[in-house]
């Protein structure tokens, strides 16, 4: 019976024409904004076999495929000072080789150049043989200096110097644009799935009592307990489902254009680009975790299915609380955009952590920068494992109450 | 028309009669009080405590209400004077002493303030400020997309600027400061209650009987149409009156007729007083709720889903507080600048496009524009509602 009351209740949901007008449209968005920035034209200069020096102006989409393919010659090398040097000697001799006064980075050891200028040095800079090292040293510099601009204690800071510790250095390098593609639709995804699913949701209980059926309901032989089960499992799914399949979309199309290889490279090598015209990128070399770019996918995809479950219970316990689809609507809504308009004073730092689980806040740039720790009962915990724990015990007490209220508003008992 | 009357007067008994009404003026009363006494209790950097000996200023954490209460003392004993080379010259020389010192580089909100803390040990004068500061529009005429029509314009209406009369402003330049969070509530808790006046019918059944009655096609329609956005108005204007309350009741009202460029923020010329600048916000918030109102009752009653008629203007609101629609282009930023969540905020003192032909600016160009915006809606919506017959089905 549990099955055919939660394919019934999917239905009930999805077959209301505006829910799969807003799917298409979601996905449509996401498709945009994954396609949109692959058409942009950009210059670029590399050698081909025969030492012919090639200027062109391409796409963004062609200009990743040349990326790719003299990636390949250095997948797997290590960043060290010795492949620094060969990629600048190898732009040095093609610069004095052009009879044209113009800089460039050719793309023929574009793995190594990248690797050095995500720290902001100038991996053509002549002041050193050993830029790697300088590359290294960086790394450490922008990791301390994140260390300052989060306002860690110095128990915090002790966390973190014993974590990085355990980074690998020198790092295997690898194409892994893919990753970086995929954490930087991450935050526009969520933020487009928590309203779609407040919408979706909002009368999931509510309709029950604007109808006036909840007393045939509960009155009935399965109404008590499968069709709750199975009507909160149904939002669940939906909630849940559609991240899945926006990330689905967006992994898809990452690894189609960027390859799926990459994923054993430090996250200190990625970029997450602000898909906001001027906002620039945020460069996880800041980062003093010892993850790999897969794992970064993998845990910020978890957190975001796991604030979507949040979100979905909170729907439809707002909606069976208020007992009507417009307040369990405006409510979220409202609380949503007064934490998009609105910070916290970046002076306190109770305040500004605090408002960093908010569920339109958590999954942003800075997700996998966060190190400002919670400690519980002497545990110090750091901010994924809490957002976890949070948003999974959060979700399990909304349905949890949500089931409660099903249960206790019963005919006999009014 | 007496069939009107009492159709209007029910309608609008109706939207009255909903608990979310009550709910919403509370909501909205409270949170622009609660907004005010957060902002008062809020802590930053704000005592720059300036050392008159070596001209130094060291920046110390302090409290917003403490130091807001002390610029306030200090501009109101100059209230009413004229900013001339005299007044300029005795305001430099008040740096001499490091208490006046610390008061007057927290005063940077106000125009000559923010420009002697800059031009701190130079030579300054009223002219020269007047010249370099109020009477040229500098901005990148490149980044900001303007026409050199547009560059001219501004320059024409900066350089006919007046002299400045100082006074404390802090209330009005408060209210401007924070319209955009009145903006947000008004429009929001006016679609809140306005979602379901059309799709109600549809759900319960009655449109068939509305339809069928005699003044149901034409009348009632309107009837209801003008409830809705007149209560959209109502709400607005109540909370409008609310929120100039309120922020007298922490700042206090004087300042009304300062001028708008007396206030550092924004460059924009223009020949109006602060208080006639918020005045005119919400005047523009007036109408602009009423459009919205508008846009409202037109999803409900096109969709006939109160979900989706409140879900737009929220999502509407979440895009522009994004600031989704920046970079975009020109044509993309002149037109989403009209929405009112943009347009009733200090987005505005900074929206140097003109529109042709008659190059109205963008609050020349509002009043007309959500004028029509409302009428437009109103009569998609009646073409809606018409074309819904129980024939028709």
């Amino acid at each position: 019976m549990f099955g055919t009351l939660y394919r019934y209740e999917l239905k009930k949901i999805l077959t209301r024409p505006y829910i799969l007008l807003l799917l298409v449209l979601m996905v449509g968005v996401t498709l945009f904004l994954n396609v949109k920035p692959l058409l942009a034209q950009e210059e670029v200069a590399y050698a081909e076999e025969d030492g012919t020096l090639v200027f062109d102006t391409v796409s963004r989409y062609e200009a990743i495929q040349l990326e790719r393919r003299f990636s390949k010659e250095d997948a797997g090398c290590l960043l060290d000072n010795e492949a620094a040097l060969e990629m600048r000697e190898l732009n040095e001799y093609y610069l004095e080789k052009t009879i044209w006064p113009v800089s460039f980075l050719l793309l023929n050891r574009f793995l190594v150049q990248d690797a050095i200028s995500v720290t902001f040095l100038n991996p053509m800079g002549d002041w050193t043989d050993q830029m790697a090292d300088k590359t290294y040293e960086a790394i450490a510099y922008w990791q301390e200096e994140q260390y300052q601009n989060q306002r860690l204690t110095q128990k915090e800071i002790d966390y973190w110097e014993t974590e990085r510790a355990g980074i690998t250095t020198p790092y295997t390098l690898d194409y892994a644009k893919g990753y970086s593609g995929i954490l930087s639709m991450a935050q526009w995804l969520n933020l487009m799935v928590l309203p779609f699913v407040f919408v979706c949701l909002c009368g999931s209980f509510s309709d029950d009592h604007v109808y006036k059926t909840w007393p045939i309901l509960t009155s009935s032989k399965h109404g008590r307990k499968s069709l709750v089960l199975a009507r909160l499992v149904a939002g669940e799914t939906l909630a849940g489902g559609a991240l899945l399949l926006l990330f689905a979309v967006t992994a898809a199309i990452q690894f189609f254009v960027h390859g799926a290889q990459g994923a054993g490279v430090p996250i200190q090598l990625l970029e997450v680009e602000n898909l906001r015209p001027g906002f620039g990128e945020t460069r996880l070399c800041a980062s003093s975790r010892v993850m790999t770019a897969g794992q970064g996918v993998l845990v910020t995809v978890g957190v975001s299915l796991l604030i979507l479950l949040f979100a979905g219970a909170l729907a439809m316990l707002l909606s069976k609380l208020f007992r009507r689809a417009i307040p369990a609507l405006a409510l979220p809504l409202g609380l949503m955009l007064l934490s998009l308009m609105f910070g916290p004073s970046y002076y306190s730092r109770m305040q500004v952590q605090i408002w960093s689980y908010f569920p339109t806040r958590r999954i942003s740039e800075e997700f996998l920068l966060d190190e400002r720790l919670v400690s519980l009962g002497g545990i110090q915990l750091e901010s994924i494992t809490v957002s976890a724990w949070l948003y999974g015990l959060l979700a399990i007490l909304c349905l949890v109450w949500c089931f409660w209220l099903y249960r206790r508003h019963v005919v006999e008992q009014e | 028309m007496k069939e009107f009357g009492t159709l209007y007067i029910f309608e609008l008994k109706k939207i009255l009669g909903q608990r979310l009404v009550l709910v919403s003026l509370l909501l909205g009363a409270a949170m622009i009080f609660g907004w005010n006494l957060l902002t008062f209790a809020s802590t930053g950097y704000y005592f720059n405590v300036y050392d008159a000996g070596d001209r130094t200023v060291e920046r110390q954490i302090g409290n917003y209400g403490a130091v807001e209460a002390m610029g306030r003392d200090y501009l109101r004993g100059l209230s009413g004077r004229l900013l001339d080379d005299p007044l300029m010259e005795q305001l430099a020389a008040e740096y001499a002493d490091s208490d006046t010192g610390t008061i007057l580089s927290n005063l940077g909100g106000y125009s000559p303030f923010s420009y002697l803390n800059t031009m701190l040990g130079q030579e300054v004068t009223a002219q020269r400020f007047y010249r370099d500061k109020v009477r040229r529009f500098e901005v990148n005429q490149e980044e900001c997309l303007l026409t050199d029509q547009e560059m001219a314009y501004w320059q024409g209406k900066a350089s006919s600027l007046g002299l400045f009369t100082l006074d404390y402003a802090g209330g009005w330049q408060a209210m401007a400061r924070d319209s955009g969070l009145l903006c947000q509530v008004a429009v929001l808790l006016s679609a809140m209650c306005l979602c379901r006046l059309f799709s109600e019918e549809h759900r319960t059944r009655t449109d068939q009987l509305v339809l069928t009655s005699a003044k149901g096609k034409t009348t009632a329609f309107w009837a209801r149409w003008a409830a809705g956005c007149s209560f959209a108005a109502g709400l607005t204007l109540v909370l409008s009156g609310v929120y100039i309350l309120v922020y007298g009741g922490f700042y206090g009202l004087d300042g009304f007729s300062t001028a708008l460029r007396l206030w550092s923020l924004g460059t924009l010329p223009l020949h109006l007083s602060m208080g006639g600048f918020v005045l005119v916000l919400l005047a523009l918030l007036v109408l602009g709720g009423m459009a919205m109102g508008g846009l409202v009752m037109l999803i409900s009653e096109l969709l006939r889903s109160a979900v989706l008629a409140l879900a737009v203007p929220f999502l509407l609101s979440g895009i522009t507080v994004l600031g989704l629609f920046q970079g975009q282009g020109r044509l993309v930023q002149q037109v989403t600048s009209y929405l009112p969540f943009s347009r009733i905020s200090t987005a505005t003192l900074y929206d140097y496009f003109l529109v042709p032909p008659f190059q109205l600016n963008a609050i020349e160009f509002s009043v007309p524009l959500y004028v029509l915006l409302a009428l437009l809606f109103g009569g998609l919506c009646w073409q809606c509602y018409r074309k819904y017959q129980v024939t028709g089905r």
